[in-house]
């Protein structure tokens, strides 16, 4: 009867010491459970930030806003090796806001996938989009999860005179929808 | 016993949560310590740009400025420089040429100050870019070079960058800028620097023409003609690497028939005897009183329309 009544306390006791593990384990992985979504927020953000920051104007391929695209054959792109971000602070510099959007717009694409917001504002103006609508600013305020990373950019105005513009401070803003 | 099984119990209990502390910092250090190391890249690769990129594009900017504002100066006040190579590093760093201020918003400490501005503001970077000097030369008769000697200071949340006597070397093209002798030296007007496309030779009449109506610069080897930074001076000396010279067209000063040579250093020191001028005449020559030395003469390879002219 004894050993009995041992035995059922050694199996509560492994029971207790399991449970107090498993919940153990539990919240501190809990914590780390919504790392993904925010991990992957993060790396859409700096990801969105190396290409802006690293593609150069003569290597993308894009009808609009690449080389020999609309904007390069109106004459509103001649720096060919500004990169997308330098370019759209460019647009800012020149006073081109509107033709800074469309060429946010042209690439967004490739800068961040569906179901992520995505903001662009150089030295505190919204570029991207130039009007933030109702949804726009919704969602934005509703998200989770919000990235932002912000980059000091500056480059040629005119590569004659040398005249330069920035250096600016371009901040690109991404969350999940 | 049966009090010996609830003690392991406790105990057990106590491993378990020393473990789960352990095992929850441990997570977090790995955490905190890759958000430091992305931050000492990222403060990094700040000061790297700022360094690399950003000193080179504001001191060809502000150089470029400088050199625009002290011919715009030497206008307005009818002077030359003092000491070019000094005057225009000053103008590029501070925006002055003496007590004057020549310049605003472009100087090479304006530049610096923005970005300052930004790391502070943006990145929370304490940033000091400080220059030290500044030196204007020529190894090439149409670019000059610039030397920014500078250091860069970078107070972060994660550490200290500190650059010390960083040489900032950039160079700008002299085509475009105004020629200070012609502003100032008594030809009365503006004359634009501009490279010619005829080589050495051999020369003729025809080019001689297209050279004088165009107002181009040429490069002669062993010329006694001044450099473009020695232009910028009162009395402008020869220079072995950089020299450089153009004609003056007679129909541009008053009045148009001098008797002084009109290869531009010549005429603004007016260096040439009258006894050793020449006058370049013909039908197909429409540039009546044009006068060169003897050496021109030779140069141009006009020595068939070259006379002698009647000194007074």
């Amino acid at each position: 009867m004894h050993k009995k009544k041992r035995g059922f306390f050694f199996t509560l006791d492994a029971v207790m010491a399991l449970t107090v593990i498993g919940i153990g384990f539990f919240l501190v992985l809990t914590a780390y459970l919504f790392v993904p979504p925010r991990s992957q927020t993060e790396a859409i953000a700096q990801s969105a930030l190396q290409f802006l920051s690293t593609t150069a104007i003569e290597n993308l391929n894009d009808p609009y806003a690449g080389i020999g695209g609309e904007l390069w054959e109106s004459g509103k792109i001649s720096q060919r090796d500004n990169t997308l971000l330098q370019q759209i602070a460019h647009f800012e510099a020149k006073g081109d806001r509107e033709t800074a959007e469309l060429f946010v717009d042209a690439i967004l694409d490739e800068i961040v996938p569906m179901n992520y917001g995505f903001q662009i504002k150089v030295n505190g103006n919204s570029l991207y989009p130039l009007v933030e609508s109702s949804e726009f600013i919704a969602s934005k305020q509703e998200t989770d999860i919000l990235i932002a990373r912000e980059i000091v950019v500056y480059g040629v105005l005119n590569t004659t005179t040398f005249e330069i513009w920035g250096p600016s401070a371009v901040q690109i803003m991404v969350w999940h929808e | 016993m049966g009090k010996k099984g609830i003690f392991f119990t406790l105990i057990a209990l106590t491993l378990v949560a020393i473990l789960i502390i352990v095992f929850a910092r441990t997570i977090n250090t790995s955490k905190d310590s890759g958000a430091t190391f992305t931050r000492i890249q990222f403060i990094d690769a700040f000061v790297k740009d700022a360094q690399d990129s950003f000193l080179p594009l504001a001191s060809r900017a502000s150089s470029y400025r400088a050199i625009q504002a002290a011919s715009a100066y030497m206008n307005t006040t009818g002077q030359f420089l003092q000491d070019p190579e000094h005057d225009l590093a000053s103008a590029m760093v501070n925006g002055t040429i003496g007590a004057d201020a020549v310049m605003v918003n472009s100087t090479l400490t304006n530049f610096t100050d923005y970005l300052e501005i930004l790391a502070k503001e943006s990145h929370g970077i304490d940033l000091k870019i400080t220059v030290n000097s500044a030196r204007f030369s020529q190894s090439s008769p149409w670019q000059v070079d610039i030397e920014v000697n500078a250091s860069i200071l970078a107070i972060g949340d994660v550490g200290n960058w500190s650059r010390e006597g960083l040489l900032i070397r950039s160079s700008v093209p002299i085509e475009g800028f105004y020629d200070p002798q012609y502003l100032v030296g008594g030809a009365g007007y503006g004359h634009i620097f501009q490279k010619s496309n005829f080589s050495a030779g051999p020369w003729n009449l025809s080019m001689l023409d297209s050279l004088i109506t165009q107002g181009e610069y040429l490069r002669i080897e062993g010329s006694s003609a001044p450099s473009f930074l020695e232009r910028f001076k009162s009395t402008p000396l020869s220079s072995e690497c950089c020299a450089i010279e153009s004609t003056i067209e007679p129909a541009r000063v008053s009045p148009s028939d001098q008797q002084k040579s009109y290869v531009d250093y010549q005429f603004f020191a007016d260096s040439v005897a009258c006894e050793d001028l020449y006058s370049i005449s013909s039908g197909n020559f429409p540039h009546p009183g044009f006068k060169l030395d003897f050496a021109h003469v030779v140069l141009y390879n006009v020595s068939a329309y070259a006379q002698e002219i009647t000194c007074i």
